[in-house]
Formats: C-alpha cells, structure tokens, sequence
C-alpha cells in the first residue's frame, strides 16, 4: 500500500465514520466516488509482470576514460504495462556522458524496448548487475518494482607508458633465449670467458691472442647466455603506505608504473607474476605472453587501496609465490619497517628491485621557504633518503621515482641500458 | 499539456461548488473564505508545491462533510468531491508526466489517462446521486448483515492492497558475441 492509497483510504474512512456518527447518509454517499475510484484502481492493478533482458557493451575491456556505450534490450513477456519506469542501476564510479539511464513509458504485452547510453570511467572493474522496474496503474495508487537481470562487466585497465626493456640481472634464469645475462658461457653476445678449444667449436670463435700465447692449446672465447628470467611484481596497495588515504592519487601512478614495468618483462620474453598486497591478496600467478599481459592488467585494474590488520606489514607477504633466486619487483612508497623486510628478501637470495614512488614530495606540494613545514619536509625526505640509503647497501637496487618525472627517465638513471644494447639504440656508450 | 489545464479547471470547480452553496445560504464569510482558498490552491499549484494539492483536498473533503449540516445541497458536495478527486489525480498524473519529454508519449499517457478518469469519474457521479436520491427503509436485521457485508468486504480490500512477495529477478544468460579485446 503506497501514500496515495492510505490517503483515499483515510477520506474513505472519514466520510463513512461522520456519516455513521451523525447519523447523516448524505455524507457516507460523498465516499461513493472514492469507492469507485479504488475499486477501478483495485481492478486494475498490475500483477508481477514477465520481463526479460540482456545488455551488451561494444567493448568489455577498454583504457580509463574510454567513452562506451551500454546497450539494454528489454522485453515484456506477460500482460499489458500501463506505466513502467526502467531504471538501470550504473556502477559507481561510472560517468554516463551521452543517453538516458531510465525511461518511463508504456509496455505493451509482447513489446520489446532498448535503453541505450554512453559511460565512461576510471580505472575500474565495472559490474552491472539489474534494472529496477517500477510498474503501477493508471491511478498510481498500486504499484511494485522488481529487479529484472542483466548482468555485464567493464573492465577499465590501467594504460601503460611504453618503457624500453629494464636490464635486471637474477641470479637464475629459465632455459628460454631472452635478454637477460645467466651467468653460463655459451651463445651470447657479451664476452664470458675464455677456455680450452673443444671440437665442435666454431673456428672464429677461437681467441688467436691468447692461442699465440700457448705451444699446443688452442682457445676459444665463451660468450655469456641470455636466458629469460622470472619476474615477480608486487604493487604495494596498503593504504597506510599512501598516507591512510583510499583514494590517493599517487596510486594510481603506482598502478601504471606496474602495468609498464610488467609490459617490458613481458615484451622481452620473461615470466611476469603480479601480486597486489594491499585489502586483500590479488594475483596473476607468473606466466609469459599476450594472455598473461591481460591477466595482469586485471588485476591491476581491480587493484585498489585497502586496510587489512593481517596485511599492515610486508613481513606476511606470499613468498613463495615467486620462484626461488628469481627477480622481485617491489613498487611502493615504503614504510619505515619495509626495509628490514625487504633486506630479509634479499638475504633469501631473491633480486629485489624498489620503485618507489615519492610520497613526501607528492603530498608536500610548495612549501614555503623558510616556514616549519619546510624543515619538516626536509626532516621526512632525509629519512627517506637514508631508508633507501639502506636498502642500496644491502644490494637492492632502487629507484626514487618523483612522479613529476617519467618513469622511462627515472629508470634510464638509475639502471643504465648494457653498452652493447646502448650502442643497438644509437646512445652514447 | 492537456492534463494541467484540466487540473487548473477542476480546481476551480471544487471552489466554486461549496461557494455557490454557501452563497446560497447567505454564508458570505464562508464563501469567502472557500474562494480564498481556491486562489491559494491555484497559487501553490502554479509554483509547483507537490505536498499542496493532497493537502487541500483533504481540507475540500471535510468541509464538504460539514455541508449538508448547514442545509447546503449534498449533490454540491458530491459535485466538489469527484472534481476535488479529479485535481488529486490530475497533480499526481502530471507530476510523473514531468519526467517525460516526447510529446507523443506524453499525448498517448495523457488519452488513455483522460479516458480512464473520465469513466471512473462518471461512474463514481452516478453512484454517488443514486446513493443521495434513492431512499429505502430497511429492517435492523439487514441493514445489520449490510453493516457486517460491507465490514468484510472492507477488511477484503485492505488484504488486497497488501503488498505481494516479489519475485526474485529472472537470470540471462550473458551475451558473449560482439566482445572483443581492445
């Protein structure tokens, strides 16, 4: 029973308790035209109805802010619909620039409608779920609403920046050619060392210099193996990490930063894992290729900023999801006790690299000269600086990414290309 | 929009038809009164105050009640409270009708609006004349099953309105074709 309803009621009732009290049938015939009114209504009121519908999106998957446009085919399977009101409930997060998300019309028995609009969005993973229909009669004075199905799925991946392949030295490899140096003489293009001639072993490969050297031996030079490696990235997405913000906008620099980082693994052949440790733990366990790279960007795009009390500290971090002696990515802002962590890490004979994102600069935007949140920044960025400081010290490499700078520029600082790569690129050796 | 004018319309009539009973009985003061507050509910129609309209005509109802007490034909009264019932639907009609923005849409609602409210209307005049000019007498002991009759059947209609269980929503499958990656 809605407001309207209760409300004829109520006059209905009114006029037939006055009449009975004062004895007055004129008055109890003044609810007659109400009666009728509810009545018809009465009669009239809908039943459940049958409704069916599907949605199809052009595009499951697609860059942030991508227009894409949403389409709803509703059908009625059941009996006449005087008024309906369709509305679709849109994801939160979800902007519709173009359309019209509800509709208010007439649904005849057998009539088939189609709702179209156009979202756009943030890096997400968007789930549309039903439809809120609200149907009544002519009077409005009954009506109901039921939610009819039409489930559908938007992925919004993060976009990755193009980055030329990140030179990284783990110290074992996988049996596959790649571009990583393993530390075993063979084919290669980087000199390894140089041993007794063997036969099979290609003339021009001897080194004369040091044959010339020698009465009977020949020598032959052993170039250094380049094998893919295994690669495990870790987003850091613990809200305590950002400042103890949900939303805080340097994560999503970390984000695209991951979703780069693993397109260069990827790109040169390796095995890439992704782990996002943050609410929860989400992964895309290691794997190489085309189907991989999709994995990760979805995880990464349901990667989001989250407190768990059982996850506050790296020290719980899942191991052994990545491979033993093989090359960890860490990217995260870091906390003052990640560092005796990630030391831990690296003892365990894991290559551990760090980016980590800038967070003091970030937050600290222009500080006035000479005013006590300059000397409190100074304060918090030489902590920092000495935090990273010894990380360096126990042989993790790091990268302080100010995230006004692009990566690719930061990278190339930090971790200079290999001469003969270098020389490939037409850079300066 | 057909719809306002005719709320605009019955508005006026549901004033004007205890104003003219009034003006009868030579209760200017009443009449007065009673056109002020038809200007009042034109007044806050026109600024689109929503809670208004069901306000007034609750007002309008009892003071219909009270007419035949001062010897005020009752059919004015009737007259008065089918428009008044009128002006409540109209402003609930055009409220939902302000969503809208296809005036073809809004001319189909509006037809089969007008058409389902006229009848009812009518259907409600002609009852409500019959039950004020057909008088019979009738035994204690049926117009006490009548009473009972009309209890039950009462007490059956607010069951009815009742509101139903819903259903739980129907699942689709999902339409896989058309998806590709970007």
């Amino acid at each position: 029973m809605n407001s309207r309803t209760a409300f004829l009621l109520l006059l209905i009732f009114g006029f037939l308790i006055t009449g009975l009290i004062s004895l007055n049938g004129a008055v109890i015939a003044l609810a007659i035209p109400l009666l009728v009114y509810l009545g018809i209504a009465l009669w009239y009121s809908p039943t459940p109805p049958d409704l069916v519908a599907f949605r199809t999106l052009p595009l499951e998957t697609v860059f942030p802010d991508t227009p894409v446009e949403v389409n709803i085919f509703l059908k009625n399977n059941g009996g006449d619909l005087p008024e309906v009101l369709i509305e679709d409930n849109v994801p939160e997060g979800l902007t519709v620039l173009d359309g019209e998300t509800s509709r208010f019309l007439p649904l005849p028995a057998g009539e088939e409608i189609q709702l179209s609009y156009v979202v756009k969005g943030g890096r997400g993973d968007y789930r549309f779920t039903t439809l809120q229909v609200s149907y009544r009669e002519g009077a409005g004075l009954f009506e109901g609403k039921i939610a009819v199905q039409a489930s559908h799925r938007l992925m919004v991946r993060p976009r990755p920046r193009p980055l030329r392949s990140i030179p990284i030295r783990p110290p074992q490899t996988r049996g596959f050619a790649g571009p990583i140096p393993s530390r075993q003489g063979g084919v290669g293009v980087d000199f390894f060392l140089v041993r007794e001639y063997q036969p099979g072993d290609p003339m021009r490969r001897i080194n004369w210099k040091v044959t010339a050297r020698e009465e009977q031996n020949l020598f032959t030079n052993l170039f250094e193996q380049q094998r893919v490696a295994d690669v495990g990235i870790i987003l850091d997405a613990r809200e305590q990490s950002y400042g103890g913000s949900n939303d805080h906008l340097l994560f999503e620099y970390a984000v695209d930063a991951a979703a780069s980082i693993a397109d260069a693994f990827l790109r040169d052949g390796n095995r890439v894992g992704m782990l996002v440790y943050g609410a929860g733990i989400d992964t895309a366990f290691p794997g190489a290729g085309k189907i991989q790279h999709q994995r990760i960007l979805q995880v990464l795009a349901r990667a989001h900023l989250g407190s768990n009390y059982a996850l506050e500290s790296l020290s719980y971090l899942p191991t052994r999801f990545f491979p033993p002696h093989s090359q960890v990515v860490l990217i995260s802002p870091l906390q003052p006790h990640d560092t005796e962590i990630l030391i831990t890490l690296r003892a365990h004979g894991y290559q551990v690299l760090v980016l980590s994102p800038d967070l003091i600069r970030f937050d600290a935007g222009q500080v006035a000269p000479n005013s006590p949140e300059e000397l409190a920044l100074r304060i918090a960025l030489a902590e920092r600086k000495f935090a990273l400081q010894k990380l360096r010290r126990a042989g993790i490499q790091v990268l302080d990414w100010d995230v006004t700078l692009p990566l690719e520029q930061v990278v190339r600082q930090a971790i200079p290309l290999r001469p003969h790569l270098r020389r490939g690129m037409g850079m300066p050796v | 929009m057909k719809a306002h004018h005719m709320l605009t319309a019955t508005i006026i009539l549901t004033t004007l038809f205890p104003v003219w009973g009034f003006v009868t009985q030579g209760m200017y003061t009443a009449a007065g009164i009673n056109l002020a507050l038809g200007f009042l509910w034109l007044v806050l129609k026109w600024k689109t105050i929503y809670w208004a309209t069901p306000v007034l005509f609750l007002i309008v109802c009892m003071e219909n009640a009270l007419l035949p007490f001062f010897q005020i034909s009752p059919f004015l009264a009737l007259l008065s409270v089918v428009c008044g019932l009128a002006s409540w639907d109209l402003h609930a009609f055009a409220r939902r009708m302000s969503a809208l923005k296809d005036p073809d849409l809004i001319a189909r609602f509006e037809r089969h609006h007008l058409m389902r409210l006229g009848l009812t209307l009518f259907g409600g005049l002609v009852l409500g004349a019959a039950g004020l000019t057909i008088h019979f007498r009738l035994g204690f002991f049926v117009a006490f099953l009548l009473g009972i009759a009309a209890l039950l059947a009462f007490w059956y209609l607010i069951v009815q309105i009742a509101p139903a269980p819903q259903r739980p929503p129907r699942t689709t499958s999902f339409p896989r074709e058309n998806q590709e990656e970007e």
